[in-house]
């Protein structure tokens, strides 16, 4: 396997079958579908080759362990090459100075500030692994609510395709727990997932016991609170009932890439993101490692791709791209060519349109770049009467699923509401800032300090709301020769904002989490404050949003090409031989995570290709 | 080599203060790293001069040796600093920057700050304190967050 990743720059003039840009899930998923059809394939990656060796891996966790900011990226080395967003250079943005601080130009008006990593396995490295299904409605909010745009697909089109990607992931989860507005008997039919649910953290069964019985009345409707377990893709009991249809034997969980026999299941590190130290978390190293059991999978990392060559057809002829030998040695790069029969562009949303631009392709429906979408995460937080042992355990294993559906949505957002496992961790870096804020502030020490950390931290808890957003035109990227990176590629320039209907949202999700609080008799410490780089005013309430990682909609799909970019197989409308790949193909975003749906989609691609590929 | 009388004080000063028993302070395997980190940090003298103040006051009066923590070494200009950044060492396994004019006066001219390795923050009392393990080390096990805290 090894002998065909290449570090140095060995593919530079040859031809391929398929040629895939990016070695993230998207790109990784389609390599492994397609290695068995006797194609060559090469995934062409901008980062480095780390995380498949056990060596290379534990730098990462050292990395992380001793990085005093432990955000998303902190395991992960910044390359000025291949350079990748990081939340600690989200700012406040001024009107007309667009924020350069970080990769992103953000003109704003609002930050952007969810994040990918440029490196082999791509942002999968530090997501969280939350995967679920999309509900029937979300694919037909216009038809039902006459806000943003039906999918030219539904539910039922892509639910064998969630089947398929919750087996290649390993999603943990239990039908029968699973409960969801507007779902319906069928959503799951029959079907079971490969592994048990992830056991409930105590805090979810805690909360099911006091708010059972609670409902939210809003103003048309009335809403049953229910707390329920989340699907993830992180490895727990298998189910013997399920039998892999890939090995025709009981499913049998996937550890890590370097040793298959760590990581079997969760191990409760408490580290999802940024990084599972056991790789009990899928990451998508764990498919490219399959694929390369498959002599006609290559990968060349330190590639960065900057644009396509396109024939008189329209086609696409070649990929341009720079290598490089080490992040920052300018003496080191060259430029490279390689021609194909067809061409996957699997760089993530944002980069796949910056690419599409800096391309010149055509686009005639004018959202190529556009409808930038992400779940806006607000947080509210709480102290409880009672200890519930935070910081155990995967960061959620149970939400709250109530409102991602439901008549509301023609007048705000729907949202999912997240139980966070880990105190405060996320709205202030708990359990560090306690003890900061002890010591300095409360100016205790001995054991009170360690009394009053015991007592506070254990009383932590937080929501996280996850806020659907719509699409819009003005939400989107562009690119400009005045803000190039260190090799010479453009940096996106993101324009981003949230109207009203997402701010109503925010203010719904609020009085539904100060409900909830005040029947646990909960002191709330919720604030938000307009000094918060995402800070929003609602009428007379302000609140402050964060990014949720999940980067949507810069090439959605449509019916024809004058109201989409690509096909329902995300085929390029105007470049027949591209397929863009990703969380950018879908035309709206739901309240569901988007990976789960980006993976169905992305097997339902490789469907198509293994056709035409025969 | 380091001075045991030295270490054996720095021990029992980090105890008191953080509130943990000098076994546990052991069982971290950073006591030595730790004084290490302070005297790169703070001139030598003033190091000696803490600890034996601490040290007179706690066989002088044992009975009050809250009270005086308190009002003579945590309010104390000099001291008080230091003291605080010694808990935080311990709590977190990183030495935080003391103000610049402290450091000016106070400081050794070798600092270091940040989180000392991996194992210091491996090690952080924090996490024994809130009955946890350090996030994305000492795995506690499948499914071992289901059950209740246990109530001291
Ligand atoms: C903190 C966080 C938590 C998340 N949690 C969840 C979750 O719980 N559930 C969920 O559904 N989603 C989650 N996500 C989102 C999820 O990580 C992404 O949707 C998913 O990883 C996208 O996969 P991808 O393959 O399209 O892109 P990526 O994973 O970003 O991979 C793209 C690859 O392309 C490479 N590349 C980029 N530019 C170029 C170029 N010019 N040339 C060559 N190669 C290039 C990159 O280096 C990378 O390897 C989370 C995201 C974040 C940030
Ligand atoms: S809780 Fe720990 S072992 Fe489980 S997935 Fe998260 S980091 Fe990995």
């Amino acid at each position: 396997m090894k002998d065909r990743i290449y570090s140095d720059h060995v593919v530079n003039g040859q031809h391929y079958d398929v040629l895939i840009i990016g070695g993230g899930m998207s790109g990784a998923l389609i390599a492994n579908e397609l290695r068995n059809k006797g194609k060559k394939i090469l995934v062409l990656e901008a980062g480095l080759v780390e995380g498949l060796s056990e060596t290379s891996y534990q730098a990462y966790l050292s990395r992380f362990y001793t990085q005093e900011a432990k955000v998303p990226n902190s395991p992960y080395p910044n390359n000025c090459f291949a350079p990748q967003p990081n939340v600690m250079d989200i700012e406040k943005i001024l009107p007309n100075k667009p924020d350069t601080k970080g990769y992103f130009v953000q003109k704003g008006p609002l930050p952007f500030s969810s994040t990918n990593t440029r490196s082999l396995g791509g942002t999968t490295l530090h997501w969280l692994g939350v995967c679920l299904r999309m509900l029937p409605n979300d694919f037909k909010m216009e038809s039902c609510y006459q806000r943003g745009v039906d999918w030219p697909i539904d539910y039922w089109d892509l639910k064998p395709f969630y089947e398929q990607a919750e087996l290649e992931i390993g999603v943990s989860a239990d039908t029968a727990d699973l409960k969801y507005p507007g779902a319906g008997p069928d959503f799951f039919g029959d079907y079971d997932f490969p592994m048990h649910k992830i056991p409930p953290n105590y805090l979810d069964t805690y909360l099911a016991k006091q708010l059972e019985g609670m409902r939210y009345i809003d103003d048309e409707e009335e809403i049953d609170v229910d707390v329920v377990s989340i699907p993830q893709g992180r490895n727990s009991n298998p189910n013997v009932n399920y039998i892999d249809p890939r090995t025709g034997k009981p499913y049998v969980p996937r550890g890590s890439v370097s040793d298959p026999y760590t990581g079997q299941r969760c191990e409760g590190n408490s580290n999802c993101i940024p990084i599972c130290p056991v790789q009990a978390k899928y990451n998508a190293l764990k498919t490219l490692q399959s694929a390369l059991q498959s002599k006609n999978v290559e990968v060349q990392a330190q590639c960065v791709v900057s644009k396509f060559e396109f024939d008189e057809n329209a086609n696409v002829l070649a990929v341009r791209y720079k290598h490089y030998v080490k992040a920052g040695d300018r003496s080191g790069i060259t430029e490279g060519r390689i021609t194909a029969d067809t061409y996957v562009l699997a760089a993530s949303a944002i980069e796949n349109a910056k690419i599409m631009l800096a391309s010149k392709a055509q686009d005639s429906s004018g959202s190529l770049a556009c409808n930038l979408m992400d779940h806006p995460y607000l947080l509210t937080w709480s102290l409880l009467p009672d200890h519930i042992g935070p910081f155990r355990g995967p960061f959620t294993s149970s939400g709250i699923p109530s409102f991602r559906d439901g008549r509301f949505r023609n007048k705000k957002s729907a949202f999912r509401t997240d139980i966070g496992n880990w105190g405060w961790n996320f709205p202030t870096g708990a359990p560090y800032s306690d003890v900061a804020n002890m010591v300095d502030q409360r100016n205790l020490f001995g054991k009170d300090l360690r009394n009053k950390l015991h007592d506070t931290v254990q009383r932590q808890m937080r929501f996280g709301f996850l806020i659907e957003q719509l699409p819009s035109k003005t939400n989107c990227i562009t690119i400009d020769p005045s803000y190039l990176d260190d090799l010479g590629n453009f940096r996106p320039i993101i324009q981003y904002d949230l109207g009203n209907y997402e701010k109503a949202g925010f203010a719904l999700a609020k009085e539904f989490s100060d409900q909830v609080y005040q029947r646990l008799g909960a002191e709330q410490y919720t604030t938000y404050s307009p000094s918060d780089p995402g800070f929003v005013k609602y009428g007379q309430e302000g609140f402050t949003f964060h990014g949720s990682g999940h980067i949507v909609g810069t090439h959605k799909m449509g019916n024809t090409k004058f109201d989409g970019v690509v096909t329902p197989s995300q085929q390029c409308f105007e470049h027949p031989n591209l397929y863009l790949v990703g969380c950018g193909s879908m035309p709206t975003i739901g309240t569901s995570n988007p990976t789960l749906t980006m993976a169905a989609l992305a097997l339902k691609t490789s469907t198509e290709l293994s056709n035409k590929l025969r | 080599m380091t001075d045991p009388v030295k270490l054996d004080l720095f021990l029992e000063l980090s105890a008191f203060i953080t509130g943990f028993e000098r076994v546990e302070l052991l069982g971290t395997g950073l006591a030595l790293p730790y004084l290490e980190v302070v005297e790169k940090n703070i001139a030598p003298s003033l190091f000696v001069e803490t600890l034996h103040k601490f040290d007179d006051a706690r066989n002088d009066h044992p009975e009050n040796i809250g009270q005086i923590m308190q009002r003579q070494f945590l309010a104390h200009p000099t001291y008080g600093p230091l003291l605080r950044t010694i808990i935080k060492l311990w709590y977190l396994g990183q030495w935080d920057a003391l103000p610049e004019s402290w450091q000016e006066r106070f400081g050794n001219s070798t600092p270091v700050s940040g989180i000392i390795s991996s194992s210091s923050y491996l090690e952080g009392l924090v996490w024994k304190a809130i009955d946890a393990h350090p996030m994305g080390g000492k795995q506690p096990g499948f499914g071992t967050w289901s059950s209740a805290p246990e109530e001291k």
